[in-house]
């Protein structure tokens, strides 16, 4: 390290001092109601070099605290004088927004003539414009849908606005006031970063402040270096799907071969399918430490080291591989807006391959899947049309080392806050029924998963246009480790218990008729542990609360309870019955799946779409699955496969040639 | 002859401040807490006053503030209650608002509910967010849900129901129905407690209320018969979190309203020592062993939130609105796994206390750099209760400093610099929340370690005026004596502000005035009450409010008015024409205090006497520092620094630089020209 031991803690409480004030400040004068209340906002200190050094704790999302500015700062043309501004919201350019609503913003911190560190941050705006209001839907096929781009530039010049480019952004979205209210905010945020900065340098000199930024990436990079030290090396391999890869789709699969030697990772994510017609793509660029693929590892090494210190360098001991063509790594003009569903099942990829090199210290999967739910409708005694948020529906975490999973929340989607039933139903036509946990749904286990969310409601007024957004986890479950059981999938219901009812799925948009309710059911965390081990205490406590019923306690913890109270010997004799159970539950749906889609046949698929360009390799995905739902189920889908192909081959070839 | 006293029981010692009215006699004392045996400490104290010459009969106030109900909380000893809610919504407390502490963390967590799941009961009722009857609370379902939760071992019900901030009236009849089957019940209506909307803060704030109201009411009890020992009439008065006074017996209701009591009091003393020193805008620091919190004053008077958390439970009442980080002078120095020096958040808090202090503590602790720096050590700390060993430090730190390579005394100045850029992290919050900026503030440091850290904290901030006052040890106590009798009101309205809305909300606020002013009256008796009245206002769809000033004059066009120019200067934009919100409407009824009179004594500017010169390591180097006793220093004297004030409650460093004066209330004004 350049700085001594106590300098360094004496810049690095400056710096995070600056990065909460800088937080702050965009937080108190953003216009939108979308920063105030889902906090999708965030902001770094960066280096010289575009690397973030230090990012808030206590405001706004946790995706970036180490994501690279580097490529995009250098796209910006004609290089930068004090006072600069430079923005960009285009996925494909220097990959740094990675959807279009989330516009980036940075200034570089001058000393004298050289630039000594960024001031950045980026937005998630409520609209960019495009196909649909919000700029995103999963039905999107392609980048130029999603809205207005703009690839890295200068919004000011020397402190003066460039009125050309705002005037061509703001005519392109449909809340033009609110986007330019939030860019005034990150405009106040950046100034404040860059005036701190430059008191820094007052106080300490230049030299101090650049060593300090260098060593305070030295410094997280040693913490997660010791992290991975701790972790036993080995190659450890992991699979997930989601659902569905498009609306009605196949499952989409990640695949991860976590590989660690000593105090580094490599991350390969070779095998995971090809980039999709629908706009769950995660747009990487192949960068080798795109933040967006490590957010799991945020997780894992936050777990593993309470309090650990998050910025580039943290990811510098780890490396990823991100085939070109595949979802996590799409070629343009793919869509991006939705990613944030494959994120959800990229980070839960990632727990589950660390949760195989380290299982004693990690917990199974968490729900997983965070439906947001929004309803479009006219204000019956206003005549005003409102959306607005019900919930969001987040489900438990997985059962842990040392207790159960949190209900209802927790784990990966610890950061989103719910909107009281009390103001949903004061601002919009809709009645709440229910509001609460779903018992029975925290995978068993000697440490359960924490139980899922369920939120009945009805709209109050005609017509209403309800959309579901990342709504995933209706087939496959949340995985139990150590013998533990699988957290219980979630649903979809249009009137539960009436003779209309109807299994929704994964549909992600519907108008209600009046009278009609919906349901909503997250699902639950994954189990830890065999479940006839639980201290059948604990069981009793959770009947008790009504969070597990009596049968539950009998059928999956071997526990028996008569009166309130525990049959110890029928206990005993249930328990005894059943031989200890270890390793990993994937779950019936899972299991189901990987019995027709081996490995051999997943195999066999990449090895003809290898040969293809990406947009191409989504459709013949959708033809080899039915081909293969539709071969009869003794065939080998491996051979089923490469048949459909050659098939389809010959048909492309023997187009009728031109008159 | 006539005294007033305020009486505050903090961490290790309770303070006691009593004010002689017409001559401005102040006498001050500490004794230690009693946690064992609560309220012995105020009879301890009440008997050192009377030795003191204060006769009971003269004693024309009692002000006392008490941190029993958080540490009930933090202990987790309070009652065991039920909640009963709207059927359907039984897991209110389980969901919180979802968003939790640490979220980068997989194994993030909160502490579970006061009110386990078992204890929680639905009745089936229902009211619209209009406030219209859908369902009707049935006896049978209730009598039911009585019976389950005295079956187990339940004291006390909560009653909250959805929508009954806008119309409490199933709650109430509920409440009577228990009532009937159980009159030894202690009920509480949510909406009794704060009618504010958003249910799970209300929900938490009245569970508070309830699962501390046991200890509390017998707490008072105890305190009001040490009164009684004592031959003090006077009745009890407590202070509010929100910097104010309530009667002991609406006290025992309205629990909650106390729970802050003796940080907001120290914030209310600042307030007083800014005022009458004619200091505009102050930031406030009271540091004591484990922690060190913060708050702005403007004109002596604090700001104020709605919402803050106690242990990570939701109070939704208005408090005084302080920032804490976790930097006391009992936090603890360690090297962390990369080699770097940490301080904090573990402190030896009193016990074991620094090791410094002999009693058993071996860690190296804030307290004890300050002593290697040469800033502590020359004479007892805490009134006298502790001499403070220097060999003792130097043991604790020698590991430490072994392990970085550092002389023990660069060591100590690293610690104090860490510690001091450790608080800047809440402070630059707090600052950036408010829009203000560091350059227009003057520090008030109190508390046993604020003082000794100031001038470097004012430094490292960007401030260049620290006012100590005279008694930093007894702020709290202080501003115990200054705060008013005073009942703040609230309804929440959710109306647009037009037209059709403005007799709704006049008639609301008038039902509010007439319930503070009662309440106010009940606990002052007859007398002149100020009122004063606001409306929160927000943008249609925004989900923060602003309080703005409602007066006699107030009409539709100048309340939009001034929230839009309010707007503007808090968060620098604003949107006229946009359609606003009224979401809530407050009323502050406050009976004053008597006025005080800090004794004031003009002096002409000379330099005081000194107790010679001691070395201080400051910036790397040893320097000689002037050394000065508190008691020695008059109005008027000048000194410049590095210079080292001692006095009973605390120490004062003056860091080089920085030019001292003792001002007509013998508060030391600093300034770094």
């Amino acid at each position: 390290m350049r700085t001594d031991p106590v300098t360094l803690q004496v810049l690095r409480n400056h710096v995070r001092a600056a990065a909460e004030s800088m937080a702050t400040t965009l937080y108190r004068t953003a216009h939108s109601t979308f920063v105030k209340e889902t906090e999708d906002f965030t902001i770094q200190l960066l280096d010289a070099h575009g690397k973030p050094c230090a990012v808030p704790i206590d405001l706004g999302a946790t995706w970036y605290p180490a994501l690279d500015y580097e490529a995009a700062i250098a796209l910006v043309p004609g290089g930068y004088r004090p006072g600069d501004i430079a923005i960009t919201n285009d996925p494909y350019s220097g990959f740094l927004a990675t959807h279009s609503p989330d516009i980036v913003m940075w200034k570089p911190v001058f000393h004298e003539d050289e630039i000594i560190a960024f001031a950045g941050g980026h937005i998630h705006n409520v609209d960019v414009g495009g196909a649909v209001p919000a700029s995103i839907s999963r039905t999107l096929t392609d980048v130029h849908q999603e809205g207005i781009r703009v690839p890295p530039a200068k919004l000011y010049r020397e402190g003066v606005l460039d009125e050309g480019l705002l005037r061509v952004l703001l005519a392109n979205v449909r809340i033009p006031e609110q986007n330019w209210g939030d860019l005034k905010a990150q405009v106040a945020a950046v100034n404040t970063g860059e005036r701190r900065i430059q008191e820094l340098v007052r106080r300490f000199g230049v030299r101090t402040v650049t060593d300090g930024l260098a060593d305070l990436l030295d410094y997280a990079e040693g913490q997660a270096r010791a992290v991975l030290a701790s972790v036993p090396d080995g190659e450890y391999r992991f699979t997930e799907y989601c659902d569905e890869d498009a609306a009605g789709g196949n499952p989409l699969r990640l695949c991860l071969t976590l590989r660690i030697a000593r105090d580094a990772a490599e991350l390969d994510f070779t095998g995971s399918d090809p980039q999709t017609l629908a706009s769950l793509n995660v747009p990487t660029g192949g960068h080798p430490r795109h933040s967006l693929m490590l957010v799991g590892v945020y997780y894992v090494l936050s777990a593993l080291h309470p309090g650990i210190t998050l910025n580039y360098g943290t990811i510098r001991p780890f490396t990823c591989i991100a085939p070109p063509g595949s979802v996590l790594n799409p070629s343009f003009p793919a869509a991006v807006g939705m990613r944030s569903l494959t994120c959800g099942r990229l980070r839960s990829l990632i727990f589950g391959a660390f949760a195989a090199a380290a299982p004693e210290r990690l917990p199974a999967a968490p729900a997983g899947a965070t439906s947001i739910i929004n309803v479009a409708a006219e204000h019956p005694r206003t005549g005003r049309r409102t959306i607005t948020a019900v919930a969001p529906i987040v489900g438990g975490g997985g059962g842990m080392p040392h207790r159960d999973g949190t209900d209802g929340a927790g784990a990966d989607a610890a950061y989103l806050k719910n909107s009281p039933v009390e103001i949903t139903e004061s601002e919009a036509p809709v009645r709440i029924l229910r509001y609460g946990l779903m018992p029975d749904t925290g995978g068993a286990g000697v440490h359960r998963g924490g139980m899922a969310q369920v939120v009945e409601f009805c709209a109050t007024a005609p017509d209403a246009f309800v959309t579901a957004r990342n709504r995933d986890r209706s087939v496959f479950q949340p995985w139990g480790v150590l013998g533990g059981d699988p957290g219980s999938v979630g649903s979809f219901t249009l009137n539960p218990g009436a003779a209309n009812e109807r299994d929704l799925r994964n549909t992600d948009a519907l108008r209600l008729a009046p009278g009609d309710v919906l349901r909503v059911i997250s699902p639950g965390g994954g189990g830890r542990g065999d479940p006839f081990r639980r201290a059948p205490e604990a069981v009793l406590r959770d009947v008790r609360a009504g969070l597990v019923s009596t049968e539950a306690a009998r059928r999956s913890y071997g526990v028996a309870i008569a009166g309130g109270a525990i049959d110890a010997a029928e206990t005993a004799r249930l328990r005894t019955a059943r031989p200890e159970r270890t390793g990993f539950a994937p779950g019936a749906a899972r299991t189901a799946h990987e019995t027709r889609w081996h490995a051999a046949a997943y195999a066999a698929m990449h090895e003809v779409l290898a040969d293809l360009p990406p947009s191409r390799r989504s459709f013949v995905k959708a033809m080899l699955f039915d081909a293969v739902r539709g071969a009869p189920p003794e065939r080998d889908a491996s051979e089923v496969i490469r048949e459909a192909f050659a098939s389809w081959t010959r048909r492309a070839a023997a187009l009728p040639s031109l008159p | 002859m006539t005294w007033t006293i305020g009486a505050d029981i903090g961490g290790t010692f309770a303070d006691f401040v009593a004010l002689e009215s017409e001559s401005g006699r102040l006498v001050t004392l500490k004794v230690l807490t009693t946690p064992d045996d609560p309220g012995k400490d105020v009879g301890e104290g009440l008997r050192r006053l009377a030795g003191e010459g204060i006769d009971a009969d003269s004693v024309e106030r009692f002000v006392h503030g008490t941190t029993i109900g958080v540490n009930t909380i933090i202990q987790r000893r309070g009652a065991t209650v039920a909640l009963f809610t709207t059927a359907g919504f039984t897991d209110i407390l389980e969901l919180a608002r979802l968003r939790m502490p640490n979220p980068y963390s997989l194994f993030c967590e909160r502490p579970p509910p006061l009110v386990p799941r078992e204890h929680v009961f639905g009745v089936h009722e229902r009211m619209s967010a209009e406030g219209e009857t859908l369902l009707v609370p049935e006896a049978r379902d209730v009598a039911q849900a009585v019976a389950a939760a005295r079956a187990a071992g339940c004291v006390g019900i909560v009653i909250s129901f959805l929508h009954a901030w806008r119309n409490p009236a199933h709650e109430r009849d509920v409440a009577a129905m228990i009532t009937s089957i159980d009159p030894t019940l202690a009920v509480f209506c949510a909406s009794g407690v704060w009618p504010a909307i958003r249910e799970y803060e209300r929900t938490s704030t009245a569970v508070l209320n309830a699962y501390v109201h046991p200890r509390i009411a017998a707490y008072l009890e105890r305190v009001e018969s040490e009164l009684k020992e004592a031959g003090i009439a006077a009745p009890l008065l407590l202070t509010t979190s929100a910097g104010g006074t309530m009667s002991a017996a609406q006290g025992r209701r309205d629990c909650v309203g106390m729970l802050l009591s003796g940080t907001a009091s120290g914030v209310v003393g600042a307030g007083v020592v800014a005022r009458t020193a004619g200091v505009h805008a102050a930031l406030t620091l009271d540091m004591g062993g484990t922690s060190a919190d913060v708050a702005l004053l403007r004109d002596g008077a604090p700001s104020y939130t709605a919402g803050i958390e106690i242990g990570l439970y939701p109070l939704a009442t208005t408090t005084v609105a302080v920032a804490s980080s976790g930097q006391g002078g009992g936090s603890i120095a360690w090297i962390d796994g990369q080699g770097v020096l940490q301080v904090g958040p573990q402190s030896a808090g009193s016990t074991p206390g620094p090791a410094c202090f002999g009693r058993g503590g071996e860690a190296f602790t804030v307290t004890d750099a300050a002593l290697l720096c040469g800033i502590l050590g020359h004479g007892k700390l805490g009134f006298g209760a502790i001499a403070p060993q220097p060999a003792l430090a130097e043991q604790a730190a020698r590991p430490i400093a072994e392990r970085l390579g550092l002389p023990l005394a660069a060591l100590a100045e690293g610690v104090l610099d860490v510690a001091i850029s450790g608080m800047l992290i809440p402070i630059e919050q707090l600052l950036a929340r408010a829009g203000a900026h560091a350059s227009e503030l003057t520090l008030i440091p109190f508390g046993g370690a604020g003082p000794m850290l100031a001038a470097q904290l004012a430094e490292t901030a960007g401030m260049r005026r620290v006012l100590v006052p005279a008694s930093p040890g007894t702020l709290c106590a202080l501003g115990a004596l200054t705060a008013a009798i005073r009942r703040d009101a609230m309804r929440t309205v959710l109306l647009p502000l037009e037209d059709e809305s403005w007799s709704l909300m006049l008639k609301t606020l008038d039902e509010l005035s007439v319930e503070a002013v009662e309440t106010v009256t009940a606990m002052a008796g007859a007398g002149e009450t100020e009122i004063r009245r606001a409306a929160d206002l927000r943008y249609r769809g925004q989900s923060f409010e602003i309080a703005v000033p409602f007066d006699e004059d107030t009409d539709l066009e100048s309340l939009a008015a001034t929230f839009h120019a309010e707007h503007e200067r808090q968060f620098g934009h604003a949107e006229p024409g946009a359609p606003l919100q009224v979401v809530s409407l407050r009323v502050f009824a406050a009976r004053p205090a008597p006025p005080l009179t800090l004794p004031r004594r003009a002096g002409r500017p000379h330099a005081p006497r000194t107790l010679g010169q001691t070395p201080i390591r400051l910036g790397g180097q040893t320097r000689q520092a002037t050394l000065l006793s508190r008691t020695d220093l008059d109005p008027g004297a000048q000194f410049a620094g590095p210079a080292i004030v001692v006095q009973p409650d605390c120490t004062v460093l003056v860091p080089p630089g920085w030019m001292a004066m003792i001002d007509e209330l013998g508060n030391i004004d600093m300034e770094r020209p």
